[in-house]
Formats: C-alpha cells, sequence, structure tokens
C-alpha cells in the first residue's frame, strides 16, 4: 500500500477518535451530574444546558477552517493520479482543461462541507475554551490548511512531475491543521488524563 | 353369365304371380291354398308351396298350353344387350369469364351424363387437351387419365340423367404460357372400346405486362466518375414473372454508353452499380449521361422515359506532398496550438475546388475530425495549414498521428495523407504555473467563497 494512503487513514482515524472523544466527554458529564444531582434528564437536554456561545468571529473562522479542510484533502489526494490513478480531477478532461477548473473542483467540495460543516463545528459549544486557544486556533489553522492547498497545487501544475517536498509539506499543513480544529477536545480529554 | 340372371329373375317373377292369383282365386283354384303342415318348420311349408306351384304350372303346360303361352308372354323380360349401348354426353365449361390472365384461376369443369343402366356401364377414361396460342396440335394435358367407375354418377331428377362434374387439377392458370390469345381446350373420353370427343371450349388468355417503380440514383452529389453510383429500380410482374430488367445508359448526345441486363423477381429492389459495369470512367468527368430501362416477362416487352442523370463532377486530380505539423514550442503540450500543414497543387489544367478535411489520432481520442477548409487549387504548389488546438488533458504523453482528407483524388488515387508525429505530446497536465493569473483566480476565488460559504453557514445555522 502507498504510504500516502497509510498518512489518509491516519488523518481520518485521528478525526475519528476525536469526535468519539467528544462523545464520551459528554456521557461522562451525563453520568456525573445523574450522580451528583437526583435529576432526570437525556442528552439532548445536556446539550441544551452545556452550550456555550463562543463568539461568532471564532465560529466563522472554524466553518471557514473545516471548509478548508475538506478542499485541502481533496486538493491534496484528487488532484493527481499519483495516489487514486482512476479517481482525480484530471479524468475530467472537460474541467481540467478549462481555466478555472480548479476553482470548479474547489466549489464542487465546498458544496460537501457545507452539509458536513450544519454539525461539525458544534462541538466547540460544549467546551470552554480560553482566549489564547481561541487566537491560536483561529490564527493558524487556516494559515496551515491554505499552505496545504498552495503545496497541493503546485503539485498539480508540475505533474507528471514530482516534488516530495511540497506533498509533505501538505500533508503536515493539513494534520498540523487538524489537530487545531480539534484541540478543545484533545484538551478536555488531557485534563480528565491529568 | 346374364341369361342366367335373367333365368332366375324369370323364375321368380313367375312364382310370386302364380302365388297372388292362387290367392286371389281362393278354393275354386285347382291349387289348393297352403295349409299348416304339422311335421315341419317354415322351411317345410314353402317347400309344399313351390311344390304345389312347380305341379300347378306342369300340369298347366300340358293341359291349358294356349294359356301357358299367354302366361310365358306376360311375364318375359327382355334380356340387356350391349348392342344398344348409349354414347355419353359431356361437355367442358367454365364458370369463370372467358377471357382470364394468366395468372388468374382457371376453373375449368368436365360434366359427363352416361344414358346406361348401372348394369352395362363402362369405367370412362376422361382426358383434357389444350391447343396453346402458337401451338399446332393439342396436347394432353392430364398424363394420367381421370377415371369415372360405373358407379360415380349423381342422378339428376330433372333431367333424368346420371351424370358426373370433373376438375383437372393439372391446370390451374396460364402462367407457363409464353403466348398470349385464345386457348382452346377439349375433353376425350374411353371405355376402352369407343372414343368420344367433346366440343371445344375457348378461352381468350390476357398478360399483365410488368411495370417499374421508384427510379433512383443512389450517389454522391455531384458524383465523380468512380463514385459508387448506383442506379435502383423497383421492377413488379402482376403474374410474378420473372422480369429481364436492362438499364440503358446513355451519354449527352444520346448515345448508349454501356447497358447491363438482370432476371429479377417481382418486387425486387434492383441495384446497378456503376462501378461494376464499368459505364464511366475518367474520360466522362465533367460530362451529364442519362439512362431508362427496358423490361420484360418474356411476353411485353416495355421501355420506361428517358430520366437524366448523373451529372459527374469534374475531376482535378491532385499533387500533395509533405504533410507536416508544427507546435507551438518544442514541448508541445496539450494546451498548445499546432500548425498543421500540407502541399498541393491541382494537375489538371484551370482551378480546382477541393475540401480539406484535418483528423488527428491519440489513443484516448481515435481518428477526431479537428477542422475543415474549401480551398482552390491551381497548377502553383500551395500550403493549405490548419492553426488548431486539436488536444485536451487525456492526450498528454501520448503520441499522435493525423490525417489530411480532400474531395479529390491524389497522385496515388487515394483522398487522404497520413502522417506520424514521434515525439509524444508534453506529459504536463496543468497548463498554468503556481505563481500565474489563472492560479490566482481559481485560489482567490475559491477562498473567497470558502469564507462567504462560512459567513453564511454562521449566521443561518448557529445564531
Amino acid at each position: 500500500m502507498r504510504y500516502e494512503l497509510i498518512l489518509l487513514a491516519a488523518l481520518l482515524g485521528f478525526l475519528a477518535l476525536c469526535l468519539l472523544a467528544h462523545q464520551a466527554y459528554l456521557v461522562r458529564v451525563k453520568a456525573r451530574l445523574g450522580r451528583s444531582a437526583d435529576i432526570h434528564f437525556n442528552m439532548s437536554q445536556l446539550k441544551d444546558s452545556l452550550r456555550l456561545p463562543q463568539g461568532s468571529n471564532f465560529i466563522t473562522i472554524m466553518l471557514v477552517s473545516w471548509n478548508l479542510f475538506f478542499v485541502a484533502v481533496v486538493f491534496l489526494y484528487l488532484l493527481t493520479p499519483q495516489v487514486f490513478a482512476q479517481w482525480n480531477y484530471f479524468r475530467l478532461p472537460a474541467v481540467a482543461s478549462w481555466e478555472l477548473g480548479l476553482l470548479l473542483l474547489g466549489v464542487c467540495v465546498l458544496v460537501l462541507a457545507t452539509l458536513i460543516n450544519l454539525y461539525l463545528p458544534r462541538i466547540y459549544g460544549y467546551y470552554v475554551i480560553s482566549r489564547q486557544t481561541k487566537s491560536l486556533m483561529s490564527r493558524v489553522a487556516p494559515l496551515l490548511l491554505t499552505t496545504s492547498i498552495l503545496s497541493s497545487s503546485y503539485l498539480g501544475t508540475i505533474y507528471p512531475g514530482s516534488d516530495e517536498l511540497a506533498w509533505r509539506l501538505g500533508y503536515v499543513s493539513l494534520a498540523g491543521a487538524l489537530v487545531l480544529l480539534m484541540l478543545p477536545v484533545i484538551l478536555s480529554y488531557l485534563g480528565r488524563s491529568k | 353369365m346374364r341369361g342366367v340372371q335373367a333365368a332366375l329373375l324369370l323364375l321368380l317373377a313367375l312364382m310370386a304371380v302364380l302365388t297372388a292369383v292362387a290367392w286371389a282365386e281362393g278354393p275354386t283354384q285347382s291349387i289348393p291354398p297352403p295349409t299348416p303342415v304339422s311335421s315341419g318348420g317354415g322351411g317345410g311349408h314353402r317347400t309344399i308351396d313351390f311344390d304345389r306351384i312347380f305341379k300347378a304350372l306342369e300340369d298347366g303346360k300340358t293341359q291349358k298350353p294356349q294359356k301357358f303361352e299367354q302366361l310365358k308372354k306376360l311375364l318375359y323380360i327382355e334380356p340387356f344387350t350391349t348392342e344398344e349401348y348409349l354414347s355419353p354426353r359431356m361437355a367442358l365449361y367454365t364458370t369463370g369469364n372467358e377471357t382470364i390472365s394468366r395468372s388468374e384461376k382457371a376453373n375449368i369443369y368436365a360434366r359427363v351424363e352416361n344414358p346406361n343402366p348401372i348394369q352395362i356401364r363402362r369405367a370412362y377414361y376422361l382426358y383434357l387437351d389444350v391447343l396453346e396460342p402458337g401451338a399446332t396440335d393439342f396436347r394432353q394435358v392430364n398424363s394420367i387419365p381421370q377415371i369415372i367407375q360405373i358407379n360415380d354418377y349423381t342422378y339428376d331428377k330433372s333431367t333424368e340423367q346420371n351424370f358426373t362434374v370433373r376438375t383437372f387439377p393439372d391446370l390451374t392458370d396460364f402462367k407457363h404460357l409464353k403466348e398470349v390469345g385464345p386457348v382452346v381446350l377439349r375433353m376425350r373420353l374411353t371405355d376402352g372400346l369407343r372414343p368420344w370427343t367433346s366440343k371445344n371450349l375457348t378461352l381468350t388468355v390476357t398478360n399483365n405486362p410488368p411495370n417499374i417503380s421508384n427510379l433512383t440514383i443512389q450517389a454522391p452529389t455531384p458524383p465523380r466518375y468512380n463514385d459508387p453510383i448506383v442506379y435502383r429500380s423497383e421492377p413488379a410482374d402482376v403474374d410474378g414473372d420473372l422480369i429481364n430488367l436492362t438499364i440503358h445508359v446513355l451519354s449527352g448526345e444520346g448515345g448508349e454508353v454501356g447497358n447491363a441486363s438482370q432476371d429479377v423477381r417481382s418486387g425486387q429492389v434492383v441495384d446497378f452499380r456503376a462501378n461494376e459495369y464499368g459505364f464511366f470512367s475518367k474520360a466522362d468527368a465533367g460530362k451529364n449521361f442519362s439512362y431508362y430501362y427496358s423490361f420484360g416477362d418474356g411476353i411485353n416487352v416495355s421501355e420506361t422515359e428517358l430520366q437524366q442523370g448523373p451529372n459527374l463532377r469534374r475531376s482535378a486530380l491532385l499533387y500533395v506532398d509533405n504533410p507536416r505539423v508544427m507546435p507551438e514550442d518544442e514541448n508541445q503540450y496539450w494546451w498548445q496550438n499546432y500548425n498543421f500543414s500540407i502541399d498541393m497543387k491541382n494537375q489538371e489544367s484551370g482551378e480546382a475546388k477541393v475540401a480539406v478535411t484535418l483528423l488527428t489520432n491519440t489513443p484516448s481520442h481515435p481518428w477526431k475530425r479537428v477542422a475543415s477548409k474549401e480551398v482552390v487549387l491551381g497548377q502553383d504548389r500551395a500550403v493549405v495549414s490548419f492553426n488548431v488546438r486539436p488536444f485536451d488533458v487525456l492526450d498528454a504523453n501520448q503520441t499522435f498521428s493525423y490525417r489530411f482528407m480532400y474531395t479529390e483524388p491524389d497522385q496515388h488515387q487515394k483522398d487522404y495523407t497520413e502522417a506520424e508525429r514521434k515525439q509524444p505530446i508534453g506529459a504536463k497536465l496543468v497548463k498554468y504555473h503556481l505563481v500565474s493569473l489563472p492560479m490566482f483566480l481559481n485560489l482567490g476565488l475559491l477562498l473567497l467563497l470558502t469564507l462567504l460559504a462560512g459567513m453564511v453557514v454562521e449566521r443561518r445555522f448557529y445564531r
């Protein structure tokens, strides 16, 4: 198996683990509240009571970052035939031959990403996120994702030539951005461990 | 044999009469009435009666010979003789019109009346003869005669005659006739001893002449002398005869330049291919022709009216040479322009209008039509070129060949020239660099749209 595929699996596995940790966090809070107070409530009621406003600027930047994250994944893996020889942008010659073909590809990804974004960034509402953390997330994550997209685009422009450094830069930026996007979940998990 | 039969009949009749007389006269008769006999059954009773009758007759013969003679005359039945055998009466007739076409069903019947009693009838053998138009003698139609047995008759009460009606399966129509006109039929009958012949039945047989329709010429417009020119028609014949169809091709002056024939079935679409029969040659280029068909079914022969065509195109003989391609630069990427060109001239005097078409061939796009143009060629060499962008991203890193097709034949009598470019098309897929206006537009607009999408979703779903 190509190592790019293993890295992709690691990326998606990390995302899945974070989502599981978030779910475990909610279950844990529910159990603790259930023990301390003799109140009966369900998960939906718990979510409503736990939800904290994080500020519209922060949420907007996180939504943009998640959009960029999915675009960056597609650009890194599906722009050239390097990883998926049968499933890539160049299998659509009319689009690939067009001057604004990359934009069209990005918009298609954006439509799907928007559907995911209706739910995924809601996780931030259940955590107390410090100002420093928010600042770090909202400043660095979009930058890393833009770097990844630029690296992927560069690889597309030189294909069938290749540049291993550019690909690694694209992947590391992507992985780093994912860590930042999931930082509240990670910090919550680490805090509980301590 | 007949004598014995007659004697037996006479005896039986005599017995019946005498019994009746004995009953009528009663006890005054010399012959006593029958009395039951105690010593026997029914058979014994009859034997006694018969003995008495027999005795009475014997007595009468000797005692009253005059009355006996009268009785004999009274009961006499004349014997049958073959000397007075009566001739049968017969007639041929038709239930349809006496004027029929060759393909129509001929309903011919024979009626035979036999006036003789069944006891003396003899079997008849029936023959049908026909005298066809142009023939001098009758010929027998049915090779095996029909046989009328003695009991094959039906009794007609109105005419009090025994008759039979026969048809002839050997003669159902007159399709086989090669001439039309009056057809005479007659019937012959024989019983092995004597022949009889009927009166003639005369039918007038006519022919349905063939016809032809849908006369067309299948060819490019206007055709060249060596193009596939097909003369097409649909001959038909009501009688279903085989049609001999001949096409006559005429020059502009009216002289026949060629003809060809086919024997075809009715209703069949018939093609005459000019190339196959060599109607036209290079010398005919630019000339106008006409044609007509003659056709017949062996009896009637007809001709169509004169049809115009084909009007052959003037044929220019081209000289073509040096097909080549010049890419925009040495990288020859798929998004670049390529200049395909070829040298052409007309080898004949005058100018020739020629359509030239360029096709390219890659594994991804086999023989794709790229461009076409019409050029006027004189006797001076001219460069015909196409500056085009024939490839797309799927053709990257593939070798290609190209073909110039033209509407007039070249010096090799071909209508195309091909060449191959050994160097493959550049492998690069994206035609712009990272730092370029298109890339700036692509990524810039994408980032902007991403931002807008985030803002819209936040305002609509997160507040």
